[in-house]
């Protein structure tokens, strides 16, 4: 994991100094209310429905456990004793007092942490594959490059003031466990014919109310241009992006408006002006950047016997075994996912108790680390397989071992109109009553792999559009209703879902859903995917079933 | 109260935009000829008989006066509104891509805390907005001592300086 040196410090303490001025001022009436929300904004502090809420930045998902003690403490001090974490591998305090911001960001500094755009009109958190650096498919560690974006973006002089939010992705593996294609800007790492690390910049891809999967605007560039490149991006987009309407100034209208292919010549043209500059990235310091991230020392471990490990262990471990941990690269090693999807909670809290309890686990378990997944869960990424009953059961008594990671209950979910300003509905409770009606494992684990996305309004901010089911709640004269689409999909083959037809009542929905279902389990092929069925036979069979009594 | 800040002192504002009504009038400062109605103005640019200047909009193209930048004495870029941060990339290029050593000047919408952005992308100095204290804009340069990417002010990155450690 990245370890500040003196002058990473000393730009995060500065940055709460400068923050500590400006809420003064603001607090003073120096700064009026419109002049002081992008700065707020820079610094992760919305004002939300109820209180202000802080989103506090995890770059490309990675924690230590001084990290998550520091949040538990954090949550208890000076909140509700809680966190949630977010699609966009961020962590939210959802009652923080303004005028205590500058100390939890003076708090979150001490362990290197702060909450540097987190949102605002400029470069955001970017975000990774969860199993970054451990899993099997991987070609290329993303979690370096991810960095050197990170520091490349932060304070970036230049693009503070950006038309709209900007959000990066970076995969390095065969699957796309990162959504790069509905991003911003995607970065594919890559090796090419020679064994040479290569990237693939993709660009104006999102979701919100116009969602549009990315093109591909160049097929390969070197490590050492990757930053230029993206300065030369940015900078079309900066210029050219429209400011005139705030639904039109994502850089995906710019592409599409420009056609991808105008678009790559004038980013091409003005990366030609800039690539032999200053900013060129020297071997050196991708060397210095990638020595944090060299794997630890593991042991010399032998693959365990999953089958013959779930016949000594206790019920309800194997459906765990199967569903939640992950293989690893390293044989003795494997990836467990708590997912925080227990049925009651809402999607993506932890409160501070667990919090504590994860960061026991995870130096007992974990090598004192872990990852925050862009589906709001945590991943300890360095688990012995021998030790893997015994993790069951901790984890099973603190309430952090439902066997449902990848299964309809473990759903992406905004916090929806409970706490979110934006919202036209309310999210938390249908993922709850969806939890309740499909609480049977066994059933979840024959429907298999599916993708549940739910979000409370347009800005899509739980990824509807790419669920295998996509939830939308809209506002009709003040009631909430639900729009469901099918067939979306966040992989390298990213597609869109399409809207079933009309919306539903909010108690109509779980039925909705097991009628999709049904749908699924009488047509699918053999170890067929939910997702795979949807796009072999269409929308219209889900379509048929689902409004069959209205007709 | 004077709201011209540069080189870290506070000056008394020494510009004028041109328009057809005051286009005749004597100013002792820069006369700024915007840059939408060069063409109307392009005889007082040849003849220039006092120092003249350029005014660029957020939306202007920067690259359509490349031949003719070293003719003036001072650029100013508008700032509509502080969250259009166009001016920022356009300043970048008159510095980085046509290397224009003149004053570069911010005005519009001019806040003290886009002041330390606005520097490293080549301003030289700021017409602040009326309701902005000076002092605390000249503080505001100094917000940061370091920075991580390169920029117009300075452009070898933070990883280029770092010590081995």
């Amino acid at each position: 994991m990245y370890k500040y040196d003196e002058y990473d410090q000393r730009i995060v303490d500065e940055r709460v100094s400068q923050f500590r001025d400006q809420t003064r001022r603001y607090l003073a009436g120096e700064i009026a209310e419109d002049e002081f929300l992008p700065l707020r904004l820079q610094n992760g502090l919305y004002i939300q429905r109820f209180a202000p809420m802080l989103r506090i930045a995890i770059p490309y998902g990675m924690l230590n456990t001084r990290q998550v003690r520091r949040l538990s403490e954090i949550s208890r001090k000076y909140d509700k004793g809680y966190v949630h974490f977010t699609t966009r591998q961020n962590v939210q305090l959802n009652w923080p007092l303004l005028e205590q911001v500058p100390d939890i960001l003076a708090d979150l500094a001490e362990v290197e942490m702060h909450a540097v755009q987190t949102s605002g009109a400029c470069i955001r958190n970017t975000t990774t594959d969860q199993f970054a650096g451990i899993a099997r498919d991987e070609i290329v560690d993303p979690r370096p490059w991810c960095e050197i974006i990170r520091q490349w973006s932060t304070f970036h002089p230049e693009f503070a003031f950006l038309p709209r939010k900007f959000k990066i992705a970076v995969c390095g593996s065969e699957e796309d466990r990162a959504a790069t294609m509905v991003h911003d800007i995607g970065v594919h790492a890559f090796r090419n014919e020679n064994g040479n690390v290569r990237f693939k910049i993709l660009a104006g891809g999102g979701l919100g109310r116009t969602p549009m999967v990315a093109s591909v605007i160049r097929e390969s560039i070197e490590p050492e241009h990757l930053l230029t490149y993206l300065d030369a991006i940015l900078r079309v987009y900066n210029r050219y992006g429209r400011r005139d309407n705030k639904y039109k100034a994502r850089i995906k209208i710019l592409v599409k408006a420009m056609t991808p292919e105008v678009f790559t010549e004038k980013v091409e043209s003005e990366w030609e002006q800039i690539k032999d500059s200053a900013s060129l990235l020297p071997e050196a310091e991708i060397q210095r950047v990638s020595q944090h991230f060299i794997d630890p020392e593991y042991k010399g471990l032998v693959d365990q016997d999953f089958n013959d490990l779930a016949l000594k262990a206790p019920a309800g471990f194997h459906s765990w075994l199967k569903q939640n941990v992950f293989p690893h690269k390293k044989s003795g090693y494997c990836a467990v996912t708590l997912t925080l999807k227990a049925t009651g909670d809402a999607p993506g809290d932890v409160s501070a108790e667990q919090l504590d309890v994860i960061a026991d686990l995870a130096d007992q378990y974990s090598l004192g680390e872990l990852r925050v997944s862009h589906e709001q869960n945590l991943i300890f990424a360095d688990v012995e397989q021998t030790a893997l009953i015994e993790l069951w059961e901790k984890l099973s008594a603190v309430g952090l071992a439902t066997a449902n990671r990848g299964l309809l209950t473990d759903m992406i979910c905004c916090p929806g109109g409970d706490f979110c300003a934006l919202a036209n509905a309310r999210s938390i409770p249908l993922a709850e009553e969806i939890q309740r009606k499909f609480e049977d494992i066994d059933y979840l684990h024959d429907v298999g792999e599916l993708d549940l996305n739910i979000s409370g309004c347009m800005n899509a901010c739980a990824h509807h559009h790419v669920g295998h089911i996509g939830i939308l709640g809209v506002d009709r004269k003040g009631i909430e209703y639900y729009q469901v689409q099918v067939g979306g999909s966040a992989s390298k083959e990213a597609a869109l879902g399409k809207i079933i037809g009309p919306s539903f009542k909010r108690e109509e929905i779980p039925d909705v859903l097991e009628k999709i279902l049904n749908v699924y389990i009488e047509q699918r092929h053999e170890d067929e995917l939910f997702i795979d069925t949807c796009q072999r036979i269409g929308i219209t069979p889900f379509k048929e079933r689902v409004y069959a009594q209205a007709a | 109260m004077p709201r011209l800040l540069k080189n870290n002192e506070v000056l008394e504002n020494d510009y004028r935009i041109l328009d057809s009504e005051s286009a005749d009038q004597a100013f002792a400062g820069t006369l700024l000829i915007p840059a939408k109605e060069l063409s109307r103005y392009k005889k007082l640019l040849e003849q220039k008989q006092q120092p003249t200047g350029l005014f660029l909009d957020s939306d202007d193209e920067v690259e359509s006066y490349a031949d003719i930048l070293s003719s003036f004495d001072l650029i100013t870029i508008n700032f509509p509104k502080f969250i259009d941060g166009r001016g920022y990339s356009l300043c970048r290029t008159l510095r980085d891509r046509y290397h224009y050593k003149g004053d570069i000047r911010a005005v519009g919408d001019v806040l003290i805390d886009q002041i330390f952005m606005l520097q490293r992308c080549g301003f030289s100095s700021y017409y602040l907005r009326e309701d902005q204290k000076a002092e605390d804009a000249i503080k505001a340069l100094d917000t940061f001592t370091l920075r991580y990417q390169g920029s117009s002010d300075d452009p070898e990155p933070l990883y280029r300086k770092r010590k081995a450690s």
